[in-house]
């Protein structure tokens, strides 16, 4: 054996030779594919945060409010059994999951850029920003969960189960980011860089974000209208110090330079809803249809057959409530007919397109599809080229109609601080007529519907009523461009009324989702446990503001 | 050359001797081995330098007293040593070498060992085996014939798509696929698949780990070491010249039902003609919830598809047509050709081959065509070994798009499907899915690659003792990839009909293409170039000692290095300007280079990776008196994948050691009363202990902490939302294994048994983490598995006659099974792929991989519980539905030799796992299935053995009855509830089964043949999904899918290098079985 030893010493030399050498052959384990996250800096971060995270608001949680909203119903000439869970309100750990997987994620890099090291206020306008559009998103994620991850949100790998956050504290942490924001804002130092075109919302106009955070701290103050209790106090305070706002003056949008390029490069909501990028009708835009409450609030009754059963005109059974009998003039703009030029509708629900003019053959024929002017260009702001017109268009993370109908409903449920309830509701609707580019009708409609208690302001009396024809009026400004804010509305409220499909099991629309599959299988020591049953009744797990 | 030295000077010195000996007599005699009398042996007296050679004609003649012994020995035969007696004629048979030691079978790093000194299980297949049903890969040709081996093709077509397992899974998101060596150089499967059969010698399967644990990380899951052909000896060119012809059909197809035609039920518009009117028939649906076959309304013909280019529809019987769907499918064929010339003479080898292989698969169009040139050469000059191959292989394939098997499923069984070969999808069999015939011509995936594997060996002897080589192996793989889709544009909604003989659609006789539901397919091509390149070096030290006459030393002493590019460049583009011109200057809409979609991902096709791996290690075996064997074995490795100097500072890499040890002990040579025992000829009894790191589940970069530009977005940056731990470590397996090997009676049985577990620790794997974390999901290590299993190998040889006739028979049985141990805390379940309703999961306890999904909401009872609609419920949560791998594999080879005639035939058989088939929700959507039909469908159905929610026994048919409810319950609930759509995978398979007939050699040898072999095989032949021993009633999986076939087919890390068996999708061609016949020829 010796001799063997002496024989393999010579080895020992070459093994270490190549243990040394080894080494630097090989540190070779530098990705040329990508950059280090030390180049991550904010104007790298902000523009695709921005987008990414209204690509959620506008598909995933558009399609769910405008079919929860039932402005939206499924082609049944075509597709059998469209949107059977929608309808039916079959929620599961996997229905939308989307809303909430997709903002966490996206939500992730304003957190990278609030984290930031800001000592000399160089990224003053950069943080805020990000706080402002974060509040935003955030406050959906509590609107249809409750409860959710806050504190402990977006630290990645350091924390891959974060704890939940009761969902208050939550509003009140979004509400104190507002504030903060509008501080940085304002003590922002002359050095402080300005985001101008990496800001692709509002191109670094700063005022103009301060008039968004007043409009979203509006929005949060609202949606806690029922709160009672220190809540309120709380909430009333809040509201004195916001109610000479400024609020927005005009819609913010997003739009990074969306074209046609390719698919990558387009309005989400169009590659959604209607073409891709080569201008072929995708399969949405023959598949969502106008629905038959839709079609009933936005026509006449002499023009709806109502089912051909002399159906009750009441948009909901019992509730005393009859749909308006106006015809509106967003209705072409909101829906175009799917063949020739009768308008058809489907109930959600009805296994045939149900509603029709009375003279039209209600069983035949394709249902009205989603108006591409009305819904996706938006002031008509192009020459109407197909789809390079409709790519290209901004993305409506906040419309200024959307604003109008908040101050209105803030006039009417705290007069003492706000005022113009009417003049409000009145511009909102103005402002949604020049939105769906309609051309005529748009001051009679006005007047008509504000003859109309439920429907319009000026005839409505009682609080309900009031409250009821601001939020309808806000649906129909929202339908297609942002549907869930009205979907929450009615979880609020009640308002507007909404029929449920006629193939609902349950009866009525869930307060809320169930938290998603992800966090059962991935954070299941902190994620409550619910059942299906739990979103259907009001209990601990229903957001605050509705409990 | 040593051997010759000794022989001239045995020579010179019995020359010099033999007269001081002069008592001795002369013994004369012939010697020769098993192809004759053998010139050159030489012929000594034990203990004396006396000796002489044979002659020409093999004889000698030598001198020697009585008592004392002769020794015969001659290079590469065993020595014999027989006792000089009274006869002075003796004739001696020399043999084969490796009947004295056993086979010497190759393993890693070319170390060629005895069998007898092997410590773990392996089997070796030999070239005879791989080729007697002339498939075409070598891969393939496996399956059914090594125990623990599962081989599945997971997606079949010109190219399949295969995939190599041994014993079962040991880890979660790496890397299971055993790893292939090819002379020595570690290769990949994707390589071995194009290697022509008829080129290789042997393929060794190392299952045991301690077999592998020389290639470190790299073996963890077990090695294929192919050994190709050497150049033949005898001084003379032979030239080996075998053709062979296959003829491929479909094996099966689904099952669907034939009650009911064409149509939706709830779709009362299509009136006119003699129909009834209102009645479901719509002759555009890809549904079959039409009318009944039988219903006495229907006329006998009914227009079926859309109307034709001629403005008519085309007629058809009411009535099914049996497999209606084969039509679309051709005979496909596949020619092999190979031409081998070889010479060698004692020194060198030298071997050139030349195989052609043209298949027109099932799919007309869909081809593949490939030529291997291989040449090989060795030579031994002096101390120096040199030696070399080089294999080029140029391969061109043409496949269309897998999907198009779902549209084929939108079938009723009333619809003439070879009539719609027109290929429009304006005058398709239904609006509402793409003509396969249309797709078949438009979306074409092309792919041409050159490889290039080059080899070169060379060996030096220092002295007796010690020798040095040094390998070194280049492969490139040089692919050009080409896929378009001609699309379907805009055009074609606007397509009008005009509906004859008052024919009319909801009293519309005249609806577009766009109206009746019709849609369009954009346009693209992508192409793209692949050069991935590997070198491959070794360098070992061989030391060879005896320490005493019983003590023997083996060692090696190797480093290895290993070098990998991939580099991918690729463009492409939406929307092409002028139809049919693949080219950059025709896309309207280029993709960007972050742009990603179902079909591309530009940031994938653009990206460069480069892994070095170093590893040094020791072997050293011992060996006493030929009956006991030690094997240690230590390796230390380190991996360019773990080292980051890119902003991750947790990230370090010291390198891993781990070491191996094996014992072998043949009582049947240690104990004298064993010895030449006629019952029990041979046994063996051996036991290894194996430590190997793993770190395949880590990809090159995956410890960078980067940035990713924005997807759907060309501007701005993003954090990736599945990162990988910056402290990873590698999996580490243990492995204990203890394995039997016997032969009984003359050989004629043979029975081997080994039994292992295999402990993995730190599995690494993705684990999804709370979205709110901001990430999607974290690569980590994440628990434990334990892997046991057993294996049984059976060899029966019942007949064997002095007449010729031989019976062999081959029986195996392997089991194994994996479980989850432990996962992190917090996580009890990990899914590796899911969809809404069924996915695969690790999850601790259980076996891995694991199906779970959602089931029907039963009572204690078992009973399935409907609501006040008699549908059922489905439970919110993922239920177990059964385990993904089976309970075990039995193996079956059966052969009967008689002089030139041999019939062969392999079989295997896979039970007690599940599969989920995706082809169940696209024939229940449509109303296919043979579920939905097995009752009166105006009536309703009623799920069986149903109860409401009182526990009363349910009789109210789903959805309230009628066929509206049942379509209702098959489109929404049957289909979109995991338990129905996960079948039995069960399967047995007659792999292969072939015939042969040389000629007599002299019928033969006066043309100057020396061989010729014609063959006729099967391969696939009978396929029986389901148990055949429990009957019918267990065939739950009606033609849906073959249970081999899986998700990922193209194993990658994304998906988890194809671990989530049991998921199959729809994106399939179906299952083949050829016939076929070759010709062999050697002179």
């Amino acid at each position: 054996m010796y001799r063997i030893m002496k024989k393999i010493k010579f080895l020992i030399p070459v093994l270490a030779f190549f243990l040394y050498s080894c080494d630097e052959y090989l540190d070779i384990n530098d990705t040329p594919n990508d950059i280090g996250a030390v180049n991550a800096t904010a104007d790298k971060l902000l523009p695709a945060a921005q987008h990414e995270s209204y690509v959620i608001q506008a598909t995933t949680m558009n399609t769910l409010g405008n079919v929860f909203s039932n402005a939206w119903a499924g082609n049944v000439s075509s597709f059998a059994g469209p949107f059977d869970n929608e309808y039916r309100l079959n929620l599961s750990t996997s229905f939308y999951s989307g809303i909430w997987d997709g903002l966490y994620r996206s939500l992730n890099n304003f957190q990278a850029i609030i984290d930031m090291d800001n000592e000399n206020g160089d990224l003053n306008n950069y943080q805020a920003i990000a706080k402002i559009t974060r509040a935003h998103y955030m406050q959906y994620i509590v609107d249809l969960y409750g409860d959710a991850p806050f504190s402990e949100s977006w630290k990645g790998k350091e924390n891959l189960t974060p704890a939940y956050d009761n969902d208050e504290d939550i509003y009140k942490d979004l509400i104190a980011d507002l504030e903060e924001a509008r501080n940085l804002i304002d003590n922002a130092p002359t050095t402080a860089l300005n985001p101008s075109s990496n800001d692709v919302m509002l191109k670094g106009q700063m005022a103009d974000w301060i008039k968004f955070a007043n409009t979203l701290e509006l929005r949060l103050l609202l949606r806690m209208s029922n709160v009672t209790g220190t809540l309120a106090t709380y909430r009333d305070d809040k509201l004195a110090a916001i109610a000479a706002g400024p609020f927005i003056t005009n819609d913010v949008i997003v739009n990074p330079g969306y074209s046609a390029a390719s698919n990558a490069h387009m309005n989400p909501a169009v590659l959604e809803y209607v073409y891709d990028a080569g201008g072929n009708a995708n399969q949405n835009s023959t598949f969502l249809t106008m629905s038959g409450h839709a079609y009933k609030c936005l026509q006449s009754t002499a023009t709806t057959n109502y089912n051909n059963t002399g159906d009750s005109k009441e948009i909901i059974s019992g509730s005393g409530v009859f749909y308006p009998n106006v015809t509106d003039p967003r209705s072409l703009r909101l829906f175009a007919p799917g063949t020739g030029s009768i308008r058809r509708a489907v109930t959600q629900g009805a296994t045939v397109a149900n509603i029709t003019t009375p003279a039209a053959n209600p069983q035949i024929g394709k249902p009205c599809v989603i108006g591409i002017l009305g819904h996706f260009n938006l002031y008509n702001t192009h020459g109407v080229n197909g789809v390079k017109d409709y790519a290209t268009e901004n993305g409506y993370v906040m419309t200024y109609a959307e604003a109008c109908f908040l101050q209105a409903e803030a006039a009417v449920r705290w007069p003492s601080l706000f005022t113009g309830a009417q003049s409000a509701f009145n511009a909102g609707i103005n402002r949604s007529m020049s939105m769906r580019v309609v051309l005529n009708g748009a001051p009679q409609y006005v007047t008509a519907i504000n003859n109309k208690p439920w429907f319009g302001l000026t005839a409505s009396t009682t609080f309900n009523q009031k409250i009821h024809a601001i939020l309808y009026q806000k649906w129909i400004a929202l339908m297609g461009i942002h549907g869930i804010e009205s979907y929450i509305d009615y979880t609020r409220t009640g308002y507007p009324l909404t029929p449920l499909a006629l193939t609902a099991t349950q009866a009525r629309k869930p307060y809320r989702l169930m938290y998603p599959q992800s966090e059962y299988s991935a954070n299941a020591n902190h994620v409550p446990v619910m059942t299906e049953s739990d979103c259907f009744t009001k209990n601990t797990l229903t957001p605050f503001w509705a409990q | 050359m040593r051997s010759k030295f000794k022989w001239i000077f045995t020579l010179l010195l019995a020359l010099t001797m033999q007269f001081s000996f002069a008592q001795e007599k002369t013994i004369t005699g012939v010697v020769s081995d098993a192809t004759g009398p053998l010139p050159g042996a030489n012929v000594v007296v034990k203990g004396t330098q006396r000796g002489v050679s044979t002659g020409f004609d093999g004889s000698y003649s030598i001198k020697a007293k009585e008592g004392e012994q002769l020794v015969y020995s001659f290079m590469g035969l065993t020595d014999v040593v027989k006792t000089v007696g009274d006869a002075s004629v003796m004739n001696i048979s020399m043999q084969d070498d490796t009947k004295k030691l056993g086979e010497v079978v190759v393993q890693a790093f070319g170390i060629k060992k005895r069998k007898d000194a092997v410590t773990s299980s392996q089997q070796q297949v030999s070239n005879k085996e791989l080729t007697q049903a002339s498939n075409p890969s070598v891969i393939t040709s496996l399956a059914g014939k090594v125990s623990g081996v599962q081989i599945n093709t997971t997606s079949n077509g010109a190219n399949p798509n295969t995939r190599i397992v041994m014993r079962g899974m040991r880890s979660i998101s790496g890397d299971n696929r055993a790893l292939v060596v090819i002379d020595g150089a570690i290769s990949s499967a994707e390589i071995l698949a194009q290697l022509p059969p008829d080129i290789v010698e042997s393929a060794n399967i190392i299952k045991g780990s301690q077999g592998a644990a020389l290639y470190g990380e790299q073996g963890v899951n077990g090695v294929v070491i192919v050994t190709t052909k050497k150049g033949g000896k005898g001084d003379k060119i032979k030239v080996n010249v075998n053709t062979s012809v296959d003829f491929e059909d479909l094996a099966f197809l689904p099952e669907r039902q034939t009650k009911y035609g064409q149509g939706w039920a709830t779709d009362l518009s299509f009136t006119g003609g003699s129909l009834p009117g209102g009645n479901g028939f719509v002759p555009w649906e890809n549904g079959a919830w039409g009318p009944a076959f039988n219903d006495p309304n229907m006329p006998a013909t009914v227009p079926v598809g859309l109307p034709q280019a001629d403005g008519n529809f085309l007629f058809t019987k009411w009535a099914p047509i049996k497999d209606n769907i084969a039509q679309f499918f051709q005979l496909g064929a596949t020619n092999q050709t190979g031409v081998n010339l070889s010479y060698g003479n004692s020194k060198s080898n030298i071997l050139l081959s030349y195989n052609r292989q043209e298949t027109e698969f099932v799919i007309k169009n869909d081809n593949l065509i490939r030529n291997t040139i291989t040449l090989k050469a060795d030579t031994k000059l002096g101390k120096w070994n040199l030696g070399g191959n080089i294999n080029y292989i140029v391969q061109g394939t043409s496949e269309t798009d897998g999907d198009l098997y779902n549209d084929l499923m939108q079938t009723a069984s009333n619809i003439p499907v070879g009539r719609f070969n027109h290929g429009k999808n304006e005058h398709h069999w239904t609006v509402y899915y793409k003509s396969p015939y249309f797709l078949r011509d438009a979306v074409r995936n092309d792919s041409d690659s050159d490889v290039l594997n080059a080899t070169a060996d060379f060996g030096y002897e220092l002295n007796k003792n010690i020798s040095v080589s040094l390998r070194a192996n280049y492969l490139e793989n040089y692919r050009r990839r080409f896929q378009h889709n001609d699309g379907y544009g805009n055009s074609f909604l606007d397509f009008e009909y005009l509906l004859q003989d008052d024919y009319s659609y909801g009293g519309d006789n005249a609806p577009t293409y766009g109206d009746l539901g019709g849609s369009t397919i954009a346009s693209y091509y992508v192409e793209s170039v692949n050069k991935s390149s590997k070198f491959y070096s070794d360098f070992l030290i061989n030391l060879n000692y005896d320490f005493t006459e019983n003590i023997s030393f083996k060692s090696n002493i190797g480093f290895n290095v290993q070098d990998q590019k991939l580099l991918n460049s690729g463009r492409g583009g939406a929307n092409l300007n002028t139809p049919g011109w693949y080219n950059m200057q025709n896309v309207l809409n280029p993709y960007g280079p972050t742009y990603s979609d179902a079909v591309v991902n530009m940031r994938d096709l653009n990206s460069d990776f480069r892994t070095r791996k170093v590893g040094a290690f020791v072997n050293v075996d011992l060996d006493y008196k030929d009956y006991l064997f030690f094997n240690v074995t230590g390796r230390y490795d380190k991996s360019s994948v773990l080292y980051d100097t890119l902003g991750n500072p947790g990230a370090k890499n010291d390198g891993y050691f781990y070491p191996s040890v094996g014992v072998s002990f043949i009582p049947t040579k240690a104990f004298v009363n064993l010895e030449n025992n006629k019952i029990l000829n041979y046994l063996k009894l051996a036991s290894s202990y194996v430590v190997v790191a793993n770190t395949s589940a880590i990809s090159p970069y995956d410890v960078n902490d980067i940035i990713e530009p924005s997807r759907g977005y060309p501007r701005g940056f993003v954090f990736p939302s599945a990162p990988t731990a910056p402290n990873i470590k590698p999996e580490y397996v243990t492995t204990m294994e203890a394995t039997v090997n016997s032969s009984w009676f003359d050989d004629r049985i043979t029975l081997d048994a080994s039994v292992y577990q295999q402990d993995t620790q730190d599995l690494i794997s993705r684990r999804f983490v709370s979205r709110a974390s901001g990430l999607a999901s974290l690569t980590t290590n994440v628990g434990d598995l334990r892997n046991k299993g057993f294996e049984l190998d059976l060899g029966i040889t019942p007949i064997k006659t002095s007449g010729g006739f031989v019976w062999n028979m081959k029986a195996s049985y392997a089991t194994f099974n994996t479980k989850i141990t432990k996962l992190a805390e917090g996580l009890e379940s990990a899914p590796l792929l899911r969809n809404g309703f069924v996915g695969v999961f690790a999850e601790v306890g259980e076996d891995f991989p694991l199906i779970k999904g959602t089931k029907y909401v039963r009572d204690v009872n078992g009973n399935i519980i409907v609501d006040s609609f008699g549908n059922p419920e489905q439970t919110s949560t993922y239920e177990k539905l059964g385990k993904a791998s089976p309970d075990y594999i039995l193996g079956f080879t059966n052969s009967f030799e008689y002089k030139g005639l041999k019939l062969t035939a392999v079989a295997d058989f896979r039970t007690g796992h599940k599969i989920y088939t995706e082809t169940i929700g696209s024939l229940g959507f449509a109303g296919h299935l043979v579920e939905s039909a097995g009752f009166d469908r105006n009536v309703g159905y009623v799920i069986p053995g149903s109860v409401d929610i009182d526990g009363n026994t349910n009789t109210l048919p789903v959805g309230g009855g009628g066929y509206a409810g049942v379509q209702d319950y098959f489109i929404n609930t049957y289909t979109g509830t995991g338990e129905t759509n996960v079948v039995d995978a069960t399967a047995l398979k007659i792999r292969e089964i072939a015939l042969s007939y040389s000629l007599p050699s002299k019928l033969i040898e006066k043309v100057g043949i020396e061989n010729f072999r014609i063959g006729i095989n099967a391969r696939n032949p009978f396929v029986f999904l389901g148990n055949p021993f429990k009957g019918k009633m267990t065939y739950s999986n009606k033609g849906y899918t073959d249970p081999e076939a899986s998700i990922s087919d193209e194993p990658s890390k994304r998906n988890f290098y194809g671990n989530a068996m049991g998921l199959s999708d729809i994106g399939k061609y179906p299952t083949t079985k050829t016939y076929g016949f070759t010709v062999n020829v050697t002179f």
